[in-house]
């Protein structure tokens, strides 16, 4: 949906709700609405966290509690204007956000849900028994609520400020991942090494995360504190911790809509269900356990594909010249130098004192046979591995302890021998995160869907359509990358890392599953792009190409170099020849099996 | 001779995307049959649909007669057929040994049997004896494709599927993979050969299918489909 008519429609689907709810007359039905909003809210940051960045967290209470217990303590201590403690509040559980994503920065999946628990239980055990401070079970009374003309809300007038919330938190979070940063969360999920590679700042986007679901949720937990005008520890409960999971996930995570089909129908389900307490817990639970049965996608996952029937139309892009494409200036000189490199994983030793140097506009190859340390060594100048000793000069600059995302940032592009493409995102997705380290727009921008952030994002993506012609897979642009051949993946793992814009292409066994007749198509194009001003370093087993295209050939044995030279050179080498190109030269051709 | 296996008119898809679209084929026992074709021709996708990984939409597949269309993919293995899966797919947290352990996870009842399979495949690839109480993600390329091969015959097939055994490996180690495959045919074994190295695959083959698109375009003897000139300009990189 474009933009336009989706702010018309969120606005007309919240006046119409709003409406809706004046015609209520019943506390009751307008206290479920209201519940109905809180639980949105605390769905929709979760779903970010969950269904985007693909971080579990079962600690959601801890942070409703930040936000309640926030308000309530500002407005009774203080004389805070309410509304201003209402912010507090959210940047007080925005705090609280950041302290549970240090440990996301060090474990992962099940552990990670074990700490956030963790999270959630400490804060619930400190709401009970600090009673000085926070109440416990008793409770703490007498918080100020916001006041309209002087008169507190009345009931209908905190449905409609929570819609006007909600409506305005869906709004935000649909900029905030409809684009770059959207994109870059769902790719963490997928692969942080290959987001890291593509130069995602992995750290800084889980925070991001993590810091979006806080905000939410302690603005629910606020408005809760502020409506009641009482809060104790009763509320803050392991068991809504897990009802905002399960809302997340019976809504269809990862879904913009997920949130609000999952808390509109878990509330009411909720209340239904409220008049026999005996059966409720029993019947939620069976009820949840077999609809998250038959419905793995959730709500949404069962509507959107009857919605997405419409096919995608595919803009063919226009044909593109290869000046329009070009990488880099034909400067030459030095442009990576690699001084003394050495690296040792107990007694297997990937590099022992190698050294080389890359010339600007040349194609090199690095040869060696399986296990000759040719990986390792493309993991070391991209910082995934960091060298035992030796220097790395990269335009200029030391790259040895440089994270990955900074040494993609100075122009180093490259695609990995085991294929690590985002395989759920679709094929221009994934070439557009390859765009990701090269726009501007950061967290606000895209957030409030600046003109900056949208005019890079038209921008990446056509430049990204441009890549996708040059490597011929346009007309595959909305597949999930996944569905791919191997061959193909690899066509995307190329224009993905040239869309980094690099000055250095590392490239991984790109020939690899390639028929020969492909293979020589490869080298044409990596002629071309070569042509445009890039420098490559290709590891390659295909002595067909690296023959034909290489200026240079490097080649590695046991972590030792033991020859550089031209192709030629290296060919009637003997070391070569016995280490690694067989006896007989090489397999028999073509035409001694034909003749 | 009655085929070992049987391909009628089989189509598969994923999703709206058609792979395989009506695709016969088969494989007389004793035969080394190789499929060749571009990238994304449904090469792989068949072999997935041969070993039960992913669903026939339409057509038959008969092994020694029998019916097999729907059989799940671990009775297949019971019946006589084995993969070699591309890229290998070691368990490489697993040590040598153990992963052929579970290559023989149908004869697991039978330890004494289990016993003799493994020393037959360290006969034949003493670098895995060698090897056999390393953990498998350790071992280099070659090796590791050497296990995929000798694990999948573990299971003591009938058929051998091999996807793309030379992926990734260094020309040396290229040579010594089509040699074994030479030893497996000499000893008898029946194998269905997907490969990108389309010429040295017609060398060793009695017969061969290119496929295009989901389609079998053409068929016929190794030697005949190396000298075919749609095929030499198609698929071996001479013109």
């Amino acid at each position: 949906m474009s933009g336009l008519r989706h702010l018309g429609a969120s606005v007309a689907f919240t006046v119409a709700a709003g409406a809706g709810a004046a015609a209520l007359s019943n506390d009751y039905y307008l206290r479920i609405a209201f519940m109905m909003c809180i639980y949105y809210l605390c769905g929709a940051g979760m779903n970010v966290l969950v269904g985007y960045a693909g971080q579990k967290s079962l600690g959601q209470a801890g942070l409703f509690a930040a936000g309640a217990y926030g308000v309530a303590l500002l407005t009774i201590r203080t004389s805070m204007d309410p509304w201003l403690a209402l912010v507090l509040a959210a940047v007080i559980s925005g705090a609280c956000g950041v302290v549970i994503a240090l440990p996301s920065l060090r474990v992962k999946g099940p552990y990670l849900a074990m700490v956030t628990l963790a999270f959630g239980i400490v804060v619930e055990k400190v709401v009970s028994e600090w009673t000085d401070v926070f109440g416990g079970a008793s409770g703490l009374f007498g918080i100020r609520s916001m006041t309209w003309g002087g008169v507190p809300l009345t009931m209908l007038q905190w449905v409609w400020l929570a819609l006007a919330i909600s409506l305005l938190t869906h709004l935000l979070i649909r900029n905030l991942v409809s684009g770059r940063i959207g994109r870059a969360l769902l790719s963490l999920q997928a692969d942080e090494i290959a987001s890291a590679s593509v130069g995602v700042r992995v750290y800084r986007a889980k925070v991001m995360a993590f810091v979006v679901a806080a905000v939410t949720c302690g603005i629910a937990g606020a408005l809760v504190a502020q409506q009641n005008q009482y809060i104790n520890s009763d509320f803050i409960t392991f068991h809504l911790s897990i009802f905002i999971l399960l809302m997340v996930l019976f809504g269809g995570v990862g879904n913009i809509y997920g949130p609000i089909v999952g808390a509109v129908l878990l509330t009411v389900i909720d209340s239904a269900l409220s008049s026999w307490p005996a059966v409720q817990h029993f019947a939620y639970g069976a009820l949840l356990l077999f609809a998250l049965f038959v419905m793995p996608g959730g709500v949404m996952g069962v509507i959107t594909p009857w919605l997405a029937r419409r096919t995608k139309r595919i803009a063919e892009p226009a044909p593109c010249s290869d000046i329009a494409l070009r990488f880099s200036d034909d400067s030459t000189g030095e442009l990576l130098s690699v001084q003394g490199i050495s690296k040792s994983y107990g007694g297997v030793k990937p590099a022992q004192d190698v050294s080389f140097r890359l010339q600007r506009g040349q194609v090199y190859a690095l040869i060696g046979p399986n296990g000759a340390g040719k990986t390792t060594m493309i993991n070391m100048l991209t910082g995934l591995v960091r060298p035992d000793s030796g220097q790395i000069t990269f335009a200029g600059r030391d790259a040895v302890g440089m994270p990955p995302h900074t040494i993609c940032s100075l122009g180093m592009g490259r695609t990995f021998q085991n294929l690590r493409l985002f395989g759920e995102l679709s094929v221009l997705d994934n070439v557009m995160l390859g765009r990701h380290s090269r726009m501007r727009g950061g967290f606000l921008s895209s957030l409030l869907a600046l003109p900056l952030a949208r005019r890079e994002e038209a921008l990446a993506r056509s430049r990204s359509m441009d890549l996708l012609g040059l490597v011929d897979l346009a007309h595959l642009a909305h597949a999930p990358a996944g569905s791919l051949s191997y061959g193909l993946q690899r066509r995307v793992e190329l224009a993905r890392a040239l869309a980094t814009d690099p000055q250095l292409l590392l490239l991984d066994e790109p020939a690899a599953g390639l028929n020969p007749q492909e293979t020589s198509e490869l080298g044409d194009l990596l002629l071309r792009i070569s042509r445009m001003g890039l420098t490559i370093l290709m590891v390659e087993h295909h002595m067909d190409l690296v023959m034909r295209i290489s200026d240079r050939v490097m080649v590695l044995d046991y972590g030792v170099k033991i020859a550089e030279g031209s192709p030629a050179q290296v060919q009637a080498n003997p070391r070569v020849i016995e280490a690694y190109l067989g006896s007989d030269a090489a397999l028999p051709s073509v035409e001694t099996i034909a003749a | 001779m009655k085929p070992l296996l049987e391909l009628e008119s089989v189509e598969m898809a994923y999703g709206a995307i058609q792979a395989v679209k009506g695709v016969s084929l088969l494989v007389r026992p004793g035969e080394v049959v190789t499929i060749i074709g571009a990238n994304g021709a449904g090469k792989s996708t068949l072999l997935k649909g041969i070993v039960g990984l992913e669903p026939l939409a339409r057509g038959r597949l008969l092994v020694n007669g029998q019916d097999c269309s729907r059989m799940p993919a671990h009775q297949r293995v019971g019946v006589g057929i084995a993969l070699a899966p591309e890229g290998r797919g070691v368990f490489p947290d697993q040590t040598v040994r153990e992963n052929l352990m579970l290559g023989a996870y149908t004869s697991r009842r039978n330890p004494a049997r289990v016993q003799t399979l493994i020393e037959q495949e360290f006969e034949r690839f003493p670098r895995l004896a060698e090897r056999q109480s390393q953990l498998a993600g350790t071992l280099s390329g070659g090796e590791q494709q050497m296990l995929a091969i000798s694990r999948a015959l573990m299971s003591e097939p009938k058929l051998l599927l091999l996807d793309e055994p030379s992926l990734g490996l260094a020309p040396l180690i290229i040579v010594d993979i089509f040699r074994s495959i030479r030893a497996l045919r000499a000893s008898g074994l029946t194998i269905l050969l997907v490969e990108q190295m389309a010429n040295q695959a017609l060398a060793v083959a009695d017969r061969a299918y290119v496929l295009e698109t989901g389609r079998v375009t053409l068929e016929g003897s190794g030697p005949e489909l190396l000298r075919h000139p749609a095929v030499r300009a198609a698929y071996l990189g001479t013109h």
